[in-house]
């Protein structure tokens, strides 16, 4: 992974939505926007969370591997690529496949975009757009020493799917004594909660 | 399902003796071979091996095989056929020969890549025949000229008719539709920032420069034979022969390599239209209906064959990919925030 990576506080979230806005003016995918602002309860909470990719390192990118046609590259520092142009041809493995149901498929474009880490911007040492903007350090960008000394929590890239490990690039803030995200403790919390968050599918509806 | 791998090194092998079979049978044993044009057959010869090579090698990944079987499957498949006459042809056209979708992306990239598409598609169908003997022209009298096709008579034509004119000057048309568009394409690789930001030389501009270079010498040795009585012709002649050689052996390993991926997604439009018909997976959390059933059985199996298990025991052993992906986010947030209610980080 690059020396310097995105670390998410979603507590820190106050889903003011300028990370969304920040990420359309990227060179690297101009006009639209990559990342998710999730409202998780909406019922009973005003929590929201980011979602952006996570730059998946082991398994490395599960995108990339259910891809047919070899279109989502890894670079050398270990950041996820959108799909290349000339070869995606909307098959959607990767949208179903996506532990975090991150990337999204342009169904009229026959194209996939997801995050890329603003990577023009990350090669020359620039931080993210929606690092640059986030407010209230829900979404940070630097090194794993410089934000573990800010923060009282402690980064973890660990999450658990049923028996599946994945190892991200991205880090999300934890209280100290959390190594591993359990997907499935949430499951039975959340038990049919109301969902609010934006379909990944678009221009062509989400089809049924 | 148990899976025959045929081996890149003998298919390739086949389907370059069978293509050198043709040359020998479509040229009358070589009759009508044209002896200077013997550099590219044998450079299309080696491409010919590569790019098999390449392509069977990719159809061997896992998600890339299951969609080639399964698209062969429905294509195969009577009642499929029945219901979904018109749609091969449908996506051929839309995909292939008018790429609407590139047009989504931008009118001037559509512009762009259908110049660059129909001049290389004109010229190939051009080019190939000639170089393997398989078109022949004979003089019947004065000025008659008789069209040969695998050493078949096909027919007759005047020398001075505009049919004439278009089929000896079919590769003047290609170049300029190439050129034409190879110089949009260039003018959008140093205008435009998104591209600007990830292209690699190459990747992006090489096979660029090269089908300019090929277009512009063709160009020339036209120039040269109309308009210098011939000079510089087999300098002319031999630059072009080594640039086309260079970019003919280049396509498997390069960008061009696309040409033969690109079909694949006529066959994602048919699996999506059989699999959508036979109903929809709903998902595990919302219950809202996500994708065909059939596409996430088979993005499970493509998981395992990669070796990755999204089982979950405590959950009826359901898969993680059962959830649809706004359910995904939602439910990774709330495990985060289940995590850290303990106190603000």
């Amino acid at each position: 992974m690059t020396e310097r990576t995105i670390f998410l506080a979603p507590q820190r979230c106050i889903g003011c939505r300028s990370c969304v806005i920040a990420c359309r003016e990227c060179d690297s995918h101009i006009g639209k926007a990559m990342l998710f602002i999730d409202y998780l309860n909406r019922s009973e909470s005003m929590a929201t969370a980011p979602a952006l990719c996570m730059h998946c390192q082991d398994p490395v990118a599960p995108c990339a591997q259910v891809c047919p046609t070899q279109a989502i590259l890894v670079s050398r520092d270990g950041v996820v690529q959108q799909a290349n142009k000339e070869r995606c041809i909307a098959c959607r493995n990767c949208a179903y496949a996506c532990p975090f149901g991150i990337p999204k498929i342009d169904l009229a474009d026959r194209l996939q975009y997801k995050c890329n880490m603003c990577y023009d911007r990350v090669a020359v040492g620039k931080k993210p757009m929606c690092a640059t903007v986030c407010p209230s350090g829900a979404i940070a960008f630097g090194t794993y020493e410089e934000i573990a000394a800010q923060n009282r929590g402690v980064p973890v890239n660990r999450f658990r799917f049923g028996n599946q490990m994945v190892q991200t690039g991205v880090y999300v803030m934890a209280p100290a004594g959390v190594e591993v995200f359990h997907i499935q403790q949430a499951l039975k919390f959340a038990g049919g909660a109301e969902i609010s968050a934006v379909p990944g599918i678009y221009k062509g509806e989400v089809w049924r | 399902m148990r899976r025959l791998e045929p081996s890149p090194t003998l298919v390739s092998l086949l389907v370059t003796g069978v293509l050198a079979a043709l040359i020998f049978l479509g040229s009358r044993n070589l009759k009508n071979f044209d002896a200077a044009l013997a550099g590219y057959a044998v450079a299309t010869l080696f491409a010919v091996l590569g790019i098999t090579y390449r392509f069977v090698q990719w159809l061997s990944r896992p998600p890339t095989a299951l969609y080639w079987r399964r698209g062969w499957q429905m294509f195969f498949s009577w009642r499929n056929f029945r219901r979904f006459l018109g749609l091969i042809p449908w996506a051929f056209l839309d995909h292939l020969a008018v790429q609407n979708f590139i047009r989504e992306r931008s009118y001037y990239r559509w512009a762009m890549h259908l110049t660059i598409f129909w001049g290389v598609v004109l010229s190939s169908l051009i080019v190939f025949p000639l170089v393997f003997g398989w078109f022949n022209f004979r003089l019947i009298g004065e000025d008659q000229y008789h069209l040969f096709v695998f050493g078949l008579p096909l027919f007759t034509f005047p020398l001075g008719s505009l049919f004439a004119f278009l089929l000896f000057h079919g590769l003047d048309i290609a170049a300029l539709l190439v050129v034409a568009g190879v110089i949009l394409a260039l003018r959008r690789r140093y205008r435009d920032r998104e591209v600007m930001a990830g292209q690699e030389f190459g990747f992006d501009l090489l096979p660029l420069l090269l089908l300019l270079a090929i277009s512009i010498t063709g160009l020339l040795l036209t120039a040269s034979q109309l308009f210098w009585e011939g000079s510089y012709y087999w300098f002319l002649a031999l630059v072009h022969q080594v640039v086309v050689i260079g970019t003919i052996l280049y396509i498997p390993f390069g960008k061009l390599f696309h040409i033969i991926q690109r079909p694949a997604s006529i066959g994602i439009e048919l699996y999506y239209a059989v699999a959508g018909a036979a109903g929809h997976s709903a998902c595990a959390n919302c219950g809202r209906e996500f994708a065909p059933e059939l596409f996430v059985q088979d993005l499970k199996r493509t998981l395992s064959d990669l070796e990755q298990d999204y089982v979950m025991p405590a959950e009826d052993n359901r898969w993680w990919q059962d959830y649809c992906p706004e359910c995904k986010r939602m439910l990774r947030a709330t495990a985060y925030f289940m995590e850290t209610q303990r106190g603000f980080l």
